[in-house]
């Protein structure tokens, strides 16, 4: 009986230990697309957790770790817009909304919707962004676009480039987690 | 007759500037990107866990240092992912709960040259600190 109980404690703390998915290499992505300017940039360096217990879901990023095409594109992101010296990182803080429908220990890939608060340039709003979560052995890999309004977050665009900046720009997610 | 050669010296100088002016404007707009740092000057040099300690310990301090600079960064590799377009490199000691995160363009690295547990030296531009200390447009020494 002891042995049995023994037995369920350890599956028990290793099923609640592996609630938890990390991610340090997530790739976060824009794009902004207008008749007269297409707009990239690429960050492979977004931290990420993931808790698969509670669907509590938060991203980290540097403004700085945005890759631009151009150099003076980002050189204007981080000096003009985003004010990445003073306001150096973005974040997401937020819950998976349909977390019973995904089995975090059955392989497959299960459409996903979070919604939570969004902080860019020191402005946080809340959205909602529906995206898929694929479970393939141990690892999770979340893909999902959202687009984000950069006068909401208080981003100033002189109206000299006003036209070759979307009013809307897409963000895109690719992130894979390991238990952490 | 000299006042009309003196006229059409001046008006030449100004197209030449402008010409310059314009073509130094073009060539900076569309100045393409480096994708890594190899050739560039570094400013610093510095060991993995010393970067991290002075992250950790004031990270406003190392940020004024560090930050947007192209830094020799020595250290013990822990573990190499790849994706589509871009190779991580993770700087980190045995034990330890953090390191340096040290992202390369895939046309800057061959993953397959670096081992677990092997000693590099790589340089990067700092870009500042989230769970790790970050590194990008990395490039091996």
């Amino acid at each position: 009986m002891k042995i049995r109980i023994l037995i369920l404690l350890i599956c028990t703390f290793q099923y609640a230990a592996a609630q938890k998915y990390i991610s340090k290499t997530g790739h976060v992505w824009f794009y902004s697309h207008t008749p007269m300017e297409e707009i990239e940039a690429h960050t492979h360096q977004a931290a990420s957790i993931l808790d698969a217990s509670n669907g509590d879901v938060t991203f980290s990023m540097l403004i700085k770790g945005f890759e631009f095409k151009r150099a003076l594109m980002q050189e204007h992101f981080n000096e003009n817009y985003l004010e990445s010296d003073k306001i150096p990182k973005a974040g997401f803080k937020g819950k998976i909304t349909n977390l019973a429908s995904i089995d975090f220990t059955k392989d497959g890939i299960y459409p996903a919707e979070v919604s939570g608060d969004l902080t860019i340039h020191g402005v946080t709003k809340k959205i909602t962004a529906k995206g898929t979560i694929e479970i393939k052995g141990k690892v999770v890999t979340v893909k999902s676009k959202f687009e984000v309004v950069p006068k909401d977050y208080n981003i100033q665009i002189p109206s000299l480039v006003e036209n070759k900046i979307a009013k809307e720009v897409d963000v895109n997610i690719d992130t894979s987690y390991n238990p952490s | 007759m000299q006042h009309k050669r003196k006229k059409w010296t001046i008006i030449s100088i100004v197209i030449v500037v402008l010409v310059i002016s314009f073509t130094i404007g073009l060539f900076r707009v569309f100045k393409k990107a480096e994708l890594s740092v190899s050739g560039q000057k570094v400013a610093l040099e510095i060991s993995a866990p010393d970067l991290l300690k002075a992250y950790e310990t004031k990270e406003v301090d190392a940020n004024l240092k560090y930050n947007g600079k192209i830094i020799g960064v020595t250290g013990i590799v822990s573990e190499v992912k790849e994706d589509q377009q871009n190779v991580s490199v993770y700087l980190k000691e045995k034990d330890a709960i953090s390191g340096v995160m040290c992202s390369f363009d895939k046309s800057a690295i061959k993953p397959h040259d670096i081992k677990t547990g092997q000693q590099i030296k790589l340089n990067g531009i700092c870009t500042g600190y989230l769970m790790d200390v970050l590194l990008n447009k990395c490039a091996l020494e």
